[in-house]
């Protein structure tokens, strides 16, 4: 039943986007506006056959139907629901089918939308660029990463249940579909600037169509991010959020260039420069997002020449080519229309400093790609296995870190065109004695070393000018001084601010030793006083969990275990945590040794501030919600200050008087 | 065909609707305080418009055409249509010559210098990048992935160090001296992690020292006799930390055994529990005991 209603579910995705591609292509080239308005059909079919497929393997998950290949291999009975419901999206073709699905819903969405404008070619050629995006997703369901295999369990069977690591913590079941809502997102504005391309239209109004659309993936991939880091945290038990491994790089490398995109469309709204600068940002935030799905799934991370032994491997970096070489190909196609008039007037104006912000965007994402790849390179050449360590990410992007936070200090009180020195001072004033006083107070409280300090000091120069936009508008605007894209936006950077703050200390001052304690004994460490109690066995329904009981400066017992799995014989640790405001306190079992007095070797790790990364992710996730809500009406499109200012040409060329 | 505003085909009446508004995009409009185009004229959208509208009324005239060969509009029609849409299509051509005029006017003259000078950061940037990321790649540890690294543990370092140091006889077997003074030294740098974590790991001190005799065997003798005295200290450390590792004591009696000292080769000799080393260390033993025992009959 299961396998039959996610087959049909699949085909009917598949033939729906199919049959959509072929009708409303050539409704657009033959110009015949009812054809393209069946657009709206075939995407309800396309969400209609992902819903169908996920309905069905929800189904076979939580009825434990092991005659469907991916519940055999990764669902068990002993799986708590919760965990069992997230193992959808636990192993790859599962998370084929969350994909397929969250795309549906895009692009329904993107129909009901533009109801109105469907005959529009601008929009027609967008669905079907979204269209081809879902005949490749449902075709690798149909091939290459078919979820709904058949399987003939013998009698008794139970499956060995999703990833331990996978049923340790419940952030599982929202990262994923939190990362994918970010990552398939892109998909909407990515077809709309396909869709510029192709009709010519790569004015402004295809941006306003979708700034939207562009802030909401952009702020789902944040928030998915965020979350990745925290499950990292709270799971993995290594004592920290972020280890510059590849599926990290993967998922961050579309937020740096959709972040790059966010601000300088501004200035293509404002001064219809860097238009393709622009639209291949998209495009390239779009493709990264498949490269990264190459990466994590191909199997290339276990060797690089795994992946071409996987049909899915080979699909998806067929399809990244795809995106490249027909981007690359519109682009040039269009590339006398994209060209802007105009010029940047002084380094010293808005646009500037967003251009200034574009281009560390880009450094940082081609430090990180090229770190990424660099390692695929070298074993594809000459079949070295080497590994990129952390010191080279934290080298290259540090400086490019903290230049970005000075940014982002200057340019919001940089005006468009140009600035003076006086109205800079005048602006600038409040903000860097705040960074003073920051850098002073951060020193007072203990911290050292250059860099960290500068860090806390451009990061108080930075919030004092965010909360100077913050305090202008609401003293101009009331309450919607908060909401609107530019006001939200500075909440945004308060969120970031917060980030790099956190980061900066809970790298720079992190603490880590192991001991060794039986019974009753305790040891000091970074100023905390960590008691052993004892053991505490818990027997829960997949897994024996053996704790190891811990006061922290008299608080608790904290409890970090090692949790064996009932299938697969796989002993994972779960950590534990005391946060508070200052710093955190993260423990992990090491060893727990039978017979020697009940002796336990656990690892400690203390790091200042780590609360406030997910604080400042909650505050960048109100702050991207607060920019989606309109602000105040204006046309983006109207001048901003002195109208364009032209020189009439010395020598006339062509142009009829 | 019968009159002029409500005949012809339903193309051409469109077309007669649509132009009293298209044609209002026909030319840019201008500033009215600084005689400079508006921003929204010269869109490329506006001129897409202009060409679609162009398009439009060629097509139209096409049409015209045929219908005229066709005997399906008369004369007076068709040289009143053909009129209006020449002049109309005309004046389009001329709107989007305009635009393109001003377009590249005010385009600004592209600055081959600042050009140069982009592309020189750009390559410098790249290049630098590379180096860089070329300077920080090392082998891959057993266990490892392909970039970064989370905090390992003790256990996991040494285990990791343990398999570098095989890759590393891997290299020296193959002749790659380089390679493998490369891996052992990341091999060395894994114990030194661990020994930080835990400074009372006796594994970690142990192999960090027999790592040192390993590295001393292919070195110069002046220099190999420096990583022999390193080694010694790990392991002199490791046994005060734990006098019945056995571990330290074995490569400490070969260490003894290298240097000539058998009296303190055969005292290290006997404090190994021969029940709690593996099966190749008790080869190792059984050789070093042989050599002792050959030194004191001799």
């Amino acid at each position: 039943m299961n396998l039959a209603l996610g087959r049909a579910g699949v085909t009917l995705g598949l033939a729906a986007a199919v049959l959509g591609v072929i009708t409303v292509g050539y409704g657009l080239v033959r110009k015949r506006p009812d054809l393209v308005r069946l657009s709206r059909w075939y995407a309800a079919l396309v969400f209609l056959g992902g819903f169908v497929a996920a309905f069905a393997m929800e189904r076979a998950l939580i009825t434990r139907d092991f005659t469907v290949k991916y519940v055999a291999d990764n669902g068990s009975t002993k799986t708590p629901a919760l965990y069992n419901f997230a193992t959808m999206w636990g192993a790859l073709q599962g998370s084929i089918i969350l994909w397929a699905l969250i795309l549906g819903g895009y692009l329904v969405a993107v129909v009901l939308k533009f109801r109105k404008r469907l005959a529009d070619p601008l929009v027609g050629w967008a669905l079907f660029t979204m269209l081809i995006v879902c005949v490749f997703f449902f075709g690798l369901m149909a091939g290459p990463a078919n979820p709904f295999k058949g399987f003939s369990p013998p009698v008794g069977f139970d499956g060995p249940g999703p990833n331990p690591l996978l049923q340790n913590n419940p952030l599982m079941a929202f990262h994923p579909p939190m990362l994918y809502l970010g990552y398939v997102g892109f998909t909407v504005p990515f077809a709309f600037a396909i869709a510029a391309l192709i009709t010519g239209r790569v004015g402004e109004g295809w941006l306003l169509a979708t700034r939207r659309w562009t802030l909401i993936a952009w702020g789902f991939l944040t928030v998915g991010i965020i979350l990745g880091s925290w499950w990292s945290y709270e799971v993995l038990g290594w004592g920290g959020y972020w280890a510059w491994d590849p599926v990290e790089n993967a998922s961050f490398l579309p937020w740096l260039t959709g972040t790059a995109y966010l601000h300088s469309v501004l200035v293509q709204e404002r001064r219809g420069m860097l238009r393709v600068w622009n639209i291949s940002l998209l495009c390239a935030t779009f493709a990264l997002t498949i490269l990264g799905t190459w990466i994590t799934r191909s199997g290339v991370l276990e060797s690089v020449h795994a992946f071409t032994t996987s049909s899915i491997g080979i699909a998806l970096i067929s399809f990244f080519a795809l995106i490249v070489f027909s981007t690359v190909g519109l682009i040039g196609w269009r590339g006398d229309r994209l060209r802007s008039p105009g010029r940047i007037d002084s380094p010293l104006s808005r646009e500037g400093a967003f251009l200034a912000n574009n281009v560390l965007f880009a450094a940082f994402a081609f430090v990180i790609l090229l770190g990424t790849l660099f390692p695929l390179a070298v074993e594809a050449l000459n079949n070295d296995r080497v590994s990129v360590g952390v010191p080279y990410f934290n080298r290259m992007t540090m400086p490019i870190g903290l230049t970005l936070l000075f940014l982002m200090a200057i340019a919001p009180v940089l005006p468009w065109r140009k600035a003076s020195a006086e109205l800079l001072r005048h602006r600038l004033i409040w903000p860097a004695w705040i960074g003073i006083g920051s850098m002073i107070f951060a020193v007072i409280v203990g911290a050292r070393g250059f860099i960290p300090v500068l860090a806390f000091g451009l990061g108080g120069f930075a919030a004092g000018s965010a909360g100077r936009q913050i305090a202008l508008a609401t003293r101009r605007q009331g309450w919607r001084g908060f909401v609107g894209r530019a006001n939200g936006g500075m909440v945004v950077h308060l969120g970031v601010i917060i980030i790099a703050m956190a980061f900066a200390a809970s790298t720079s001052y992190v603490r880590q030793a192991e001991f060794t304690l039986t019974p009753g004994q305790s040891a000091k460490f970074a100023g905390h006083t960590l008691v052993y109690e004892g053991q505490n066995v818990k027997q829960e329904s997949a897994k024996i969990v053996d704790q190891v009981l811990i006061r922290i400066d008299g608080t608790g017992p904290w409890a970090p275990s090692l949790n064996k799995f009932a299938n697969g014989n796989q002993t994972i640790g779960t950590p534990s945590v005391r946060s508070t405001f200052t710093d955190d306190v993260a423990l992990s079992v090491i060893d727990i040794k039978d017979g020697e007095n009940g002796s336990v070797t656990i690892r400690v790790t203390v790091q200042p501030l780590i609360i406030w990364l997910w604080i400042g992710g909650g505050v960048m996730a109100f702050g991207t919600l607060l920019a989606v809500f309109p602000g105040r009406r204006r046309n983006p499109l109207d001048a901003v200050s002195a109208p364009l200012s032209v020189e009439p040409p010395k020598k006339p060329t062509g142009v009829t008087p | 065909m019968t009159t002029p505003t409500g005949g012809g085909t339903s193309a051409r009446r469109a077309a007669r609707e649509a132009s009293a508004t298209k044609s209002l995009k026909s030319a840019p409009q201008k500033n009215t305080t600084t005689g400079a185009p508006r921003r929204r004229d010269l869109d490329p959208d506006v001129l897409i418009a202009l060409e679609e509208e162009r398009d439009f009324l060629l097509r139209s005239l096409q049409d015209l055409e045929r219908e005229h060969a066709a005997g399906d509009v008369d004369a007076a029609d068709y040289e009143e249509l053909k009129d209006d849409y020449t002049a109309r299509a005309a004046a389009a051509i001329r709107a989007i010559e305009d635009r393109n005029a001003t377009v590249k006017a005010l385009r600004p003259q592209r600055d081959w210098k600042r050009t140069a000078v982009a592309l020189v950061v750009v390559g410098f940037v790249a290049v630098g990048a590379g180096w860089l990321v070329f300077r920080n790649a090392g082998t891959r540890a057993p266990g490892q992935g392909l970039t970064g690294e989370a905090r390992q543990d003790s256990a996991n370092l040494i285990l990791q160090a343990q398999g570098l140091t095989g890759q590393a006889q891997a290299s020296l077997k193959a002749g790659d001296s380089a390679k493998a003074l490369k891996q052992f030294e990341n091999a060395v740098q894994a114990y030194d992690k661990a020994l930080q974590l835990s400074p009372t790991n006796v594994e970690a001190m142990t192999y960090r020292g027999w790592v040192m005799h390993t590295i001393a065997l292919s070195s110069d003798p002046s220099v190999g006799a420096q990583f022999d005295l390193q080694a010694r200290q790990y392991l002199n450390d490791a046994i005060a930390t734990d006098p019945t590792y056995s571990d330290a004591r074995v490569f400490r009696a070969i260490l003894e055994r290298n240097a000539g000292e058998w009296a303190a080769a055969k005292v290290d000799l006997d404090a190994i529990d021969m029940n709690a080393i593996p099966l190749y260390m008790t080869q190792m033993v059984n050789g070093v005991k042989d050599d002792v025992a050959a030194r004191r009959t001799s």
